[in-house]
Protein backbone atom coordinates (compact mmCIF):
# COMPACT_ATOMS: atom_id res chain seq x y z
CA UNK A 1 0.00 0.00 0.00
CA UNK A 2 1.17 3.22 -0.80
CA UNK A 3 0.84 6.22 1.47
CA UNK A 4 -0.77 9.29 -0.26
CA UNK A 5 2.24 11.75 -1.56
CA UNK A 6 4.38 8.65 -1.77
CA UNK A 7 5.91 7.71 -4.71
CA UNK A 8 6.27 3.86 -5.24
CA UNK A 9 9.26 2.84 -7.36
CA UNK A 10 7.70 -1.04 -7.21
CA UNK A 11 4.79 0.40 -9.16
CA UNK A 12 4.46 -1.63 -12.24
CA UNK A 13 4.88 -0.21 -15.56
CA UNK A 14 0.79 -0.16 -16.28
CA UNK A 15 0.47 1.98 -13.83
CA UNK A 16 3.69 3.89 -12.75
CA UNK A 17 3.24 6.89 -15.33
CA UNK A 18 0.65 7.96 -13.26
CA UNK A 19 1.77 7.86 -10.21
CA UNK A 20 1.51 11.29 -8.43
CA UNK A 21 3.41 13.50 -6.22
CA UNK A 22 1.77 15.60 -4.33
CA UNK A 23 4.66 15.94 -1.22
CA UNK A 24 8.33 16.43 -1.07
CA UNK A 25 8.55 15.18 2.53
CA UNK A 26 9.02 10.73 2.28
CA UNK A 27 10.26 10.14 5.37
CA UNK A 28 7.10 8.99 6.93
CA UNK A 29 6.07 6.85 3.76
CA UNK A 30 9.94 5.68 2.73
CA UNK A 31 10.29 1.72 2.94
CA UNK A 32 14.08 2.59 3.86
CA UNK A 33 13.12 5.58 6.39
CA UNK A 34 13.70 3.12 9.40
CA UNK A 35 17.08 1.26 8.05
CA UNK A 36 18.37 4.92 6.94
CA UNK A 37 17.75 6.45 9.95
CA UNK A 38 19.43 3.97 12.29
CA UNK A 39 22.12 3.93 9.47
CA UNK A 40 22.51 7.86 9.78
CA UNK A 41 22.65 7.42 13.80
CA UNK A 42 25.80 5.01 13.57
CA UNK A 43 24.43 1.90 13.26
CA UNK A 44 26.35 -0.27 10.48
CA UNK A 45 24.42 -3.61 10.33
CA UNK A 46 21.31 -1.06 8.97
CA UNK A 47 23.66 0.21 6.12
CA UNK A 48 24.66 -3.59 5.11
CA UNK A 49 20.81 -4.32 5.47
CA UNK A 50 20.38 -1.13 2.48
CA UNK A 51 22.49 -2.85 0.58
CA UNK A 52 21.21 -6.17 0.23
CA UNK A 53 17.69 -4.74 -0.08
CA UNK A 54 18.72 -2.90 -3.07
CA UNK A 55 22.22 -4.68 -4.78
CA UNK A 56 19.97 -6.19 -7.21
CA UNK A 57 18.72 -3.24 -9.06
CA UNK A 58 21.46 -1.31 -8.57
CA UNK A 59 23.54 -4.42 -10.15
CA UNK A 60 20.92 -4.86 -13.11
CA UNK A 61 21.17 -0.77 -13.85
CA UNK A 62 24.87 -1.43 -13.83
CA UNK A 63 24.77 -4.63 -16.30
CA UNK A 64 22.42 -2.92 -18.43
CA UNK A 65 24.42 0.22 -18.55
CA UNK A 66 27.91 -1.16 -18.61
CA UNK A 67 27.51 -4.45 -20.64
CA UNK A 68 29.63 -6.48 -18.56
CA UNK A 69 29.76 -8.19 -15.25
CA UNK A 70 33.28 -7.48 -13.99
CA UNK A 71 32.73 -3.61 -14.53
CA UNK A 72 29.01 -3.97 -13.01
CA UNK A 73 30.94 -5.81 -10.09
CA UNK A 74 33.58 -3.10 -9.69
CA UNK A 75 31.29 0.05 -10.11
CA UNK A 76 28.48 -1.52 -7.71
CA UNK A 77 30.96 -1.42 -4.87
CA UNK A 78 32.30 1.92 -5.60
CA UNK A 79 28.71 3.18 -6.09
CA UNK A 80 27.78 1.69 -2.56
CA UNK A 81 30.92 3.06 -1.09
CA UNK A 82 30.28 6.32 -2.60
CA UNK A 83 26.71 6.07 -1.29
CA UNK A 84 28.18 5.55 2.67
CA UNK A 85 30.43 8.39 2.25
CA UNK A 86 27.73 10.72 0.92
CA UNK A 87 24.51 9.24 2.45
CA UNK A 88 24.62 11.50 5.56
CA UNK A 89 23.27 14.30 3.12
CA UNK A 90 20.21 12.68 2.53
CA UNK A 91 17.34 14.30 3.89
CA UNK A 92 14.68 12.65 2.41
CA UNK A 93 13.65 15.16 0.03
CA UNK A 94 13.07 12.27 -2.20
CA UNK A 95 12.94 8.31 -2.18
CA UNK A 96 16.16 6.71 -0.65
CA UNK A 97 15.79 4.33 -3.30
CA UNK A 98 15.83 7.13 -5.78
CA UNK A 99 19.29 8.48 -3.81
CA UNK A 100 20.54 4.81 -4.31
CA UNK A 101 19.89 5.04 -7.99
CA UNK A 102 21.27 8.36 -8.54
CA UNK A 103 24.39 7.54 -7.31
CA UNK A 104 24.53 4.18 -8.95
CA UNK A 105 23.74 6.28 -12.51
CA UNK A 106 26.77 8.82 -11.37
CA UNK A 107 28.78 5.91 -11.05
CA UNK A 108 28.09 3.89 -14.49
CA UNK A 109 28.38 7.43 -16.48
CA UNK A 110 31.74 7.82 -14.69
CA UNK A 111 33.10 4.87 -15.88
CA UNK A 112 31.55 5.11 -19.33
CA UNK A 113 33.22 8.69 -19.59
CA UNK A 114 36.61 7.35 -17.93
CA UNK A 115 37.01 4.42 -20.10
CA UNK A 116 35.70 5.89 -23.47
CA UNK A 117 35.67 2.70 -24.92
CA UNK A 118 32.27 2.28 -26.36
CA UNK A 119 33.43 0.20 -29.18
CA UNK A 120 36.05 -1.82 -27.08
CA UNK A 121 33.10 -2.66 -24.84
CA UNK A 122 30.86 -3.68 -27.93
CA UNK A 123 34.25 -6.28 -29.10
CA UNK A 124 34.27 -7.15 -25.68
CA UNK A 125 30.75 -8.33 -25.04
CA UNK A 126 30.67 -10.45 -28.55
CA UNK A 127 33.85 -12.04 -27.42
CA UNK A 128 32.42 -13.05 -24.02
CA UNK A 129 28.75 -14.15 -26.18
CA UNK A 130 30.98 -16.35 -28.12
CA UNK A 131 32.83 -17.61 -25.24
CA UNK A 132 29.14 -18.02 -23.73
CA UNK A 133 30.06 -16.35 -20.79
CA UNK A 134 27.47 -13.58 -20.11
CA UNK A 135 24.87 -16.08 -21.69
CA UNK A 136 21.54 -15.27 -20.03
CA UNK A 137 19.90 -18.53 -18.10
CA UNK A 138 17.03 -20.73 -19.05
CA UNK A 139 14.84 -22.04 -21.75
CA UNK A 140 13.55 -25.56 -22.08
CA UNK A 141 15.29 -26.85 -25.16
CA UNK A 142 18.70 -26.45 -26.20
CA UNK A 143 17.29 -24.90 -30.03
CA UNK A 144 15.15 -21.72 -28.40
CA UNK A 145 17.82 -21.61 -25.55
CA UNK A 146 20.38 -20.57 -28.10
CA UNK A 147 17.16 -18.59 -30.04
CA UNK A 148 17.09 -16.85 -26.91
CA UNK A 149 20.04 -16.20 -26.32
CA UNK A 150 20.65 -14.92 -29.36
CA UNK A 151 17.89 -12.44 -29.74
CA UNK A 152 18.78 -10.97 -25.51
CA UNK A 153 22.54 -10.68 -27.26
CA UNK A 154 21.52 -8.68 -30.04
CA UNK A 155 18.73 -6.69 -27.83
CA UNK A 156 21.72 -5.91 -25.28
CA UNK A 157 24.39 -5.05 -27.90
CA UNK A 158 21.61 -2.84 -29.36
CA UNK A 159 21.79 -1.11 -26.00
CA UNK A 160 25.07 -0.19 -25.44
CA UNK A 161 24.98 1.01 -28.71
CA UNK A 162 22.92 3.59 -28.18
CA UNK A 163 23.98 7.10 -26.74
CA UNK A 164 24.44 6.67 -22.88
CA UNK A 165 21.75 9.36 -21.63
CA UNK A 166 19.25 7.69 -23.71
CA UNK A 167 20.52 4.37 -22.52
CA UNK A 168 20.17 5.46 -19.64
CA UNK A 169 16.99 6.61 -19.56
CA UNK A 170 15.65 3.37 -21.45
CA UNK A 171 17.30 0.95 -18.93
CA UNK A 172 15.49 3.07 -15.67
CA UNK A 173 12.36 3.02 -17.39
CA UNK A 174 11.77 -0.32 -19.45
CA UNK A 175 14.42 -2.48 -17.26
CA UNK A 176 13.84 -1.18 -13.57
CA UNK A 177 10.65 0.11 -13.90
CA UNK A 178 10.66 3.50 -12.62
CA UNK A 179 8.42 6.73 -13.46
CA UNK A 180 9.08 9.66 -15.80
CA UNK A 181 9.14 11.66 -12.78
CA UNK A 182 11.52 9.42 -10.12
CA UNK A 183 13.91 8.75 -13.57
CA UNK A 184 13.61 13.04 -13.41
CA UNK A 185 14.72 13.28 -9.96
CA UNK A 186 17.19 10.36 -10.62
CA UNK A 187 18.71 12.01 -13.48
CA UNK A 188 18.01 16.05 -12.11
CA UNK A 189 16.80 16.42 -15.67
CA UNK A 190 13.05 17.42 -16.69
CA UNK A 191 10.28 15.27 -16.97
CA UNK A 192 9.78 15.98 -20.58
CA UNK A 193 13.61 15.43 -21.30
CA UNK A 194 13.05 12.26 -20.16
CA UNK A 195 10.34 11.22 -21.78
CA UNK A 196 11.50 12.49 -25.19
CA UNK A 197 15.13 10.42 -24.43
CA UNK A 198 12.61 7.38 -23.57
CA UNK A 199 10.94 7.82 -27.65
CA UNK A 200 14.11 8.57 -28.94
CA UNK A 201 15.65 5.45 -27.18
CA UNK A 202 12.68 3.04 -28.36
CA UNK A 203 13.02 4.34 -31.98
CA UNK A 204 16.90 4.34 -32.06
CA UNK A 205 16.50 0.58 -30.52
CA UNK A 206 13.94 -0.05 -33.34
CA UNK A 207 15.79 1.11 -36.22
CA UNK A 208 18.70 -1.12 -34.52
CA UNK A 209 16.60 -4.20 -34.08
CA UNK A 210 14.66 -3.91 -37.48
CA UNK A 211 15.44 -7.26 -38.91
CA UNK A 212 14.36 -9.30 -35.51
CA UNK A 213 11.09 -6.75 -34.70
CA UNK A 214 10.29 -6.60 -38.94
CA UNK A 215 10.09 -10.45 -39.33
CA UNK A 216 7.90 -10.91 -35.84
CA UNK A 217 5.54 -7.75 -37.40
CA UNK A 218 5.50 -9.13 -40.61
CA UNK A 219 4.13 -12.83 -38.40
CA UNK A 220 1.83 -10.59 -36.41
CA UNK A 221 0.54 -8.70 -39.18
CA UNK A 222 -0.38 -12.27 -40.83
CA UNK B 1 -4.50 13.54 -39.28
CA UNK B 2 -0.91 12.68 -41.33
CA UNK B 3 1.57 10.65 -40.47
CA UNK B 4 4.17 13.46 -40.02
CA UNK B 5 1.53 14.16 -36.75
CA UNK B 6 1.10 10.73 -36.08
CA UNK B 7 4.12 8.95 -35.68
CA UNK B 8 6.22 11.31 -33.44
CA UNK B 9 2.88 10.50 -31.33
CA UNK B 10 3.68 6.48 -31.59
CA UNK B 11 5.44 6.75 -28.23
CA UNK B 12 2.41 8.20 -25.98
CA UNK B 13 0.33 5.89 -27.80
CA UNK B 14 2.58 3.18 -26.75
CA UNK B 15 2.43 4.21 -22.96
CA UNK B 16 -1.32 5.38 -22.87
CA UNK B 17 -0.13 8.86 -22.57
CA UNK B 18 -2.48 10.51 -25.42
CA UNK B 19 -5.40 11.82 -24.48
CA UNK B 20 -8.93 10.27 -25.29
CA UNK B 21 -9.54 12.80 -28.71
CA UNK B 22 -6.08 12.70 -29.85
CA UNK B 23 -5.75 8.92 -29.20
CA UNK B 24 -8.92 8.00 -31.17
CA UNK B 25 -7.84 10.74 -34.00
CA UNK B 26 -4.28 8.70 -34.02
CA UNK B 27 -6.41 5.12 -34.06
CA UNK B 28 -8.08 6.21 -36.53
CA UNK B 29 -5.21 6.79 -38.55
CA UNK B 30 -3.54 3.70 -37.85
CA UNK B 31 -6.76 1.70 -39.41
CA UNK B 32 -6.04 3.38 -42.79
CA UNK B 33 -2.63 3.25 -42.50
CA UNK B 34 -0.22 -0.04 -42.91
CA UNK B 35 3.41 2.07 -42.89
CA UNK B 36 2.34 3.82 -39.47
CA UNK B 37 0.69 0.64 -38.17
CA UNK B 38 3.13 -1.23 -38.76
CA UNK B 39 5.59 0.79 -37.07
CA UNK B 40 3.57 0.62 -34.21
CA UNK B 41 3.77 -3.08 -34.05
CA UNK B 42 7.67 -2.73 -33.99
CA UNK B 43 7.51 -0.20 -31.26
CA UNK B 44 6.17 -2.40 -29.30
CA UNK B 45 7.66 -5.59 -30.15
CA UNK B 46 11.57 -3.33 -29.86
CA UNK B 47 10.13 -2.40 -26.16
CA UNK B 48 8.50 -6.06 -25.38
CA UNK B 49 12.16 -7.35 -26.26
CA UNK B 50 13.79 -4.69 -23.77
CA UNK B 51 11.34 -5.42 -20.91
CA UNK B 52 12.29 -9.31 -21.34
CA UNK B 53 15.93 -8.92 -20.83
CA UNK B 54 16.81 -10.93 -17.40
CA UNK B 55 17.93 -9.13 -14.44
CA UNK B 56 21.09 -10.39 -13.57
CA UNK B 57 21.73 -11.86 -9.93
CA UNK B 58 24.49 -9.60 -8.09
CA UNK B 59 27.12 -11.32 -6.63
CA UNK B 60 26.70 -12.98 -3.41
CA UNK B 61 29.37 -11.64 -1.88
CA UNK B 62 28.60 -7.72 -2.67
CA UNK B 63 27.42 -6.56 0.41
CA UNK B 64 30.03 -8.50 2.24
CA UNK B 65 32.85 -6.95 0.25
CA UNK B 66 31.37 -3.39 0.58
CA UNK B 67 31.19 -3.78 4.21
CA UNK B 68 34.61 -4.79 4.51
CA UNK B 69 35.92 -2.05 2.47
CA UNK B 70 34.08 0.77 4.71
CA UNK B 71 35.72 -1.24 8.11
CA UNK B 72 39.14 -0.67 5.75
CA UNK B 73 38.38 2.87 6.20
CA UNK B 74 36.91 3.23 2.86
CA UNK B 75 33.35 4.99 3.81
CA UNK B 76 32.54 7.59 5.43
CA UNK B 77 34.70 8.73 8.31
CA UNK B 78 33.61 10.16 11.65
CA UNK B 79 34.22 14.30 11.40
CA UNK B 80 37.63 13.87 13.62
CA UNK B 81 38.83 11.29 11.88
CA UNK B 82 38.16 13.39 8.95
CA UNK B 83 39.79 16.30 10.67
CA UNK B 84 43.00 14.19 11.84
CA UNK B 85 43.14 12.85 8.44
CA UNK B 86 43.41 16.34 6.90
CA UNK B 87 46.23 17.37 9.21
CA UNK B 88 47.92 14.34 8.87
CA UNK B 89 48.15 14.90 4.93
CA UNK B 90 51.10 15.65 2.60
CA UNK B 91 49.90 19.45 1.83
CA UNK B 92 50.24 20.17 5.20
CA UNK B 93 53.19 18.25 6.43
CA UNK B 94 55.39 18.70 3.72
CA UNK B 95 55.74 22.79 3.78
CA UNK B 96 56.04 22.16 7.49
CA UNK B 97 59.16 20.00 6.63
CA UNK B 98 60.33 22.05 4.34
CA UNK B 99 60.31 24.80 6.79
CA UNK B 100 62.12 22.37 9.29
CA UNK B 101 64.77 21.65 6.79
CA UNK B 102 65.79 25.07 6.35
CA UNK B 103 65.76 26.26 9.79
CA UNK B 104 68.00 22.98 9.89
CA UNK B 105 70.48 24.38 7.29
CA UNK B 106 70.66 28.06 8.96
CA UNK B 107 71.11 27.07 12.10
CA UNK B 108 73.44 23.79 11.86
CA UNK B 109 70.95 21.90 13.94
CA UNK B 110 69.95 18.42 13.20
CA UNK B 111 66.37 17.71 13.74
CA UNK B 112 64.76 14.89 13.44
CA UNK B 113 61.09 14.38 14.05
CA UNK B 114 59.36 11.78 15.84
CA UNK B 115 60.12 8.21 14.23
CA UNK B 116 61.55 5.30 15.00
CA UNK B 117 65.53 5.34 14.14
CA UNK B 118 65.95 2.71 12.20
CA UNK B 119 64.17 4.84 9.28
CA UNK B 120 66.11 8.01 10.04
CA UNK B 121 69.23 7.45 8.24
CA UNK B 122 72.36 7.22 11.49
CA UNK B 123 75.16 9.68 9.85
CA UNK B 124 74.28 13.33 9.24
CA UNK B 125 74.10 14.26 5.85
CA UNK B 126 77.06 15.93 4.65
CA UNK B 127 76.95 19.38 3.70
CA UNK B 128 77.01 18.86 0.32
CA UNK B 129 73.82 16.55 0.69
CA UNK B 130 72.24 19.38 1.90
CA UNK B 131 70.07 21.68 -0.68
CA UNK B 132 69.67 25.04 -0.29
CA UNK B 133 66.58 26.52 1.48
CA UNK B 134 65.36 28.70 -1.43
CA UNK B 135 65.42 25.64 -3.18
CA UNK B 136 63.28 23.05 -0.81
CA UNK B 137 61.09 26.30 -0.80
CA UNK B 138 61.00 25.81 -4.38
CA UNK B 139 60.61 22.17 -4.59
CA UNK B 140 57.67 22.38 -1.94
CA UNK B 141 56.03 25.26 -3.56
CA UNK B 142 56.15 23.52 -7.12
CA UNK B 143 55.72 20.02 -8.98
CA UNK B 144 59.15 18.26 -8.91
CA UNK B 145 58.55 18.54 -13.00
CA UNK B 146 58.15 22.06 -12.80
CA UNK B 147 61.61 22.37 -10.61
CA UNK B 148 63.40 19.78 -12.63
CA UNK B 149 63.91 22.59 -15.49
CA UNK B 150 65.05 24.64 -12.67
CA UNK B 151 67.34 22.96 -10.67
CA UNK B 152 70.04 20.39 -12.43
CA UNK B 153 69.17 16.55 -12.17
CA UNK B 154 71.92 15.95 -9.33
CA UNK B 155 70.74 18.83 -7.33
CA UNK B 156 66.55 17.99 -7.79
CA UNK B 157 68.06 14.37 -5.85
CA UNK B 158 69.54 16.60 -3.00
CA UNK B 159 66.45 19.11 -2.60
CA UNK B 160 64.35 15.87 -2.87
CA UNK B 161 66.44 13.63 -0.18
CA UNK B 162 66.73 16.87 2.03
CA UNK B 163 63.45 17.51 1.77
CA UNK B 164 61.56 14.50 2.01
CA UNK B 165 63.51 11.11 2.86
CA UNK B 166 65.60 13.18 5.59
CA UNK B 167 63.09 14.37 7.50
CA UNK B 168 59.78 11.83 7.05
CA UNK B 169 58.19 9.01 7.75
CA UNK B 170 56.53 6.61 6.48
CA UNK B 171 58.11 7.40 3.43
CA UNK B 172 58.93 10.18 0.91
CA UNK B 173 57.07 8.80 -1.72
CA UNK B 174 53.91 10.02 0.26
CA UNK B 175 55.27 13.55 -0.07
CA UNK B 176 55.72 13.45 -4.04
CA UNK B 177 52.84 11.46 -3.86
CA UNK B 178 50.78 14.45 -2.44
CA UNK B 179 52.08 17.11 -4.83
CA UNK B 180 51.08 15.03 -7.64
CA UNK B 181 47.62 14.80 -5.93
CA UNK B 182 48.02 11.04 -5.99
CA UNK B 183 48.32 9.83 -2.46
CA UNK B 184 44.39 9.16 -2.20
CA UNK B 185 43.75 6.05 -4.93
CA UNK B 186 39.66 7.59 -4.27
CA UNK B 187 40.09 10.48 -5.36
CA UNK B 188 42.05 10.22 -8.28
CA UNK B 189 39.94 6.69 -8.71
CA UNK B 190 39.33 7.87 -12.77
CA UNK B 191 43.18 9.07 -13.50
CA UNK B 192 44.67 5.59 -11.70
CA UNK B 193 42.04 3.28 -13.67
CA UNK B 194 42.63 5.43 -16.90
CA UNK B 195 46.17 4.65 -16.11
CA UNK B 196 45.99 1.09 -15.14
CA UNK B 197 44.16 0.39 -18.75
CA UNK B 198 46.64 1.81 -20.62
CA UNK B 199 49.27 -0.61 -18.72
CA UNK B 200 47.50 -3.44 -19.61
CA UNK B 201 47.08 -2.15 -23.28
CA UNK B 202 50.57 -1.60 -23.73
CA UNK B 203 53.22 -2.40 -21.17
CA UNK B 204 55.97 -1.41 -22.84
CA UNK B 205 55.20 2.45 -22.92
CA UNK B 206 53.86 2.38 -19.18
CA UNK B 207 57.49 0.94 -18.35
CA UNK B 208 59.63 3.22 -20.81
CA UNK B 209 57.22 6.26 -18.88
CA UNK B 210 58.00 5.36 -15.78
CA UNK B 211 61.40 4.82 -16.34
CA UNK B 212 62.13 8.41 -17.46
CA UNK B 213 61.34 9.66 -14.03
CA UNK B 214 63.06 9.80 -10.78
CA UNK B 215 63.43 6.39 -8.57
CA UNK B 216 61.30 8.80 -6.01
CA UNK B 217 59.13 9.89 -8.23
CA UNK B 218 58.18 6.45 -9.58
CA UNK B 219 57.65 4.96 -6.37
CA UNK B 220 54.91 7.55 -5.49
CA UNK B 221 53.64 7.23 -9.32
CA UNK B 222 53.44 3.19 -8.58
CA UNK B 223 52.05 3.21 -5.18
CA UNK B 224 48.43 4.13 -5.66
CA UNK B 225 48.42 2.16 -8.29
CA UNK B 226 49.41 -0.94 -7.14
CA UNK B 227 46.48 -0.36 -4.58
CA UNK B 228 44.30 0.60 -6.81
CA UNK B 229 44.53 -2.47 -9.00
CA UNK B 230 44.25 -4.91 -5.93
CA UNK B 231 41.59 -3.31 -5.45
CA UNK B 232 39.56 -3.99 -8.83
CA UNK B 233 41.54 -7.30 -8.76
CA UNK B 234 43.25 -7.06 -12.40
CA UNK B 235 46.48 -7.27 -10.24
CA UNK B 236 48.03 -10.34 -10.79
CA UNK B 237 46.75 -9.64 -14.37
CA UNK B 238 48.33 -6.40 -15.15
CA UNK B 239 51.64 -8.18 -13.04
CA UNK B 240 51.32 -11.08 -16.02
CA UNK B 241 50.99 -8.32 -18.66
CA UNK B 242 53.57 -6.35 -17.50
CA UNK B 243 55.79 -9.27 -17.53
CA UNK B 244 55.37 -10.04 -21.30
CA UNK B 245 57.90 -6.25 -21.63
CA UNK B 246 61.24 -7.26 -22.40
CA UNK B 247 61.89 -3.96 -20.74
CA UNK B 248 64.58 -3.56 -17.90
CA UNK B 249 62.00 -2.49 -15.27
CA UNK B 250 59.16 -5.23 -16.40
CA UNK B 251 60.25 -7.51 -13.33
CA UNK B 252 60.54 -5.09 -10.64
CA UNK B 253 57.36 -3.40 -11.75
CA UNK B 254 55.21 -6.62 -12.05
CA UNK B 255 56.70 -7.85 -8.50
CA UNK B 256 55.17 -4.65 -7.11
CA UNK B 257 51.67 -5.64 -8.62
CA UNK B 258 52.23 -9.34 -7.55
CA UNK B 259 53.03 -8.68 -3.94
CA UNK B 260 50.08 -6.06 -3.50
CA UNK B 261 47.86 -9.20 -5.18
CA UNK B 262 49.56 -11.35 -2.11
CA UNK B 263 49.50 -8.60 0.86
CA UNK B 264 46.07 -6.73 0.34
CA UNK B 265 46.50 -4.49 3.45
CA UNK B 266 50.15 -3.90 2.68
CA UNK B 267 50.87 0.07 1.92
CA UNK B 268 53.15 0.37 -0.47
CA UNK B 269 54.04 4.22 0.60
CA UNK B 270 55.73 2.92 3.47
CA UNK B 271 58.80 1.12 2.38
CA UNK B 272 60.31 -1.66 4.98
CA UNK B 273 64.10 -0.25 5.81
CA UNK B 274 66.00 -3.13 4.63
CA UNK B 275 64.91 -2.15 0.53
CA UNK B 276 65.68 1.27 1.13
Amino acid sequence: MTTAGCETLDSAPATRSHTSLESDNFRDCDPDGELVARWQSGDQSAFEALIRRHERRVFGLLMRMLGNRQDAEDVAQEAFLSLHRHGHRFRHEARFSTFVFRVAANAALNRRRTLGRKNARIRQLKLRQEAGIDLPTAPRDPESQAAGAQIRAQVQEALLRLPEDLRMATVLYDIEGLSYREIAKVLEIPEGTVKSRIHRARSALRARLKGLVSTENKGEAT
Amino acid sequence: MKCAKVRPRLGDHLEGDLDLTTRARVDQHLNDCASCASELRELRSTVAHIRSLPIPDPPSDLANDVMRRIEAGEGRTQPFQAAIRRLLEPVWVAPLAAGIAGFALLTSIEIELAGPPEIIPAAPPSAAQFASQKEIEMWTAQPPTFARKQVAGPRLAAIERNAARRFYRPDPASVVAGFYGRLDPDSQRLDLDDQLDRAKRNPTAFLRRLDAITELERSSTIAPLVVRSARRGDAQALARRLRTSAHPLATSISAQFDRQRREPTRNPLVVPVSSR
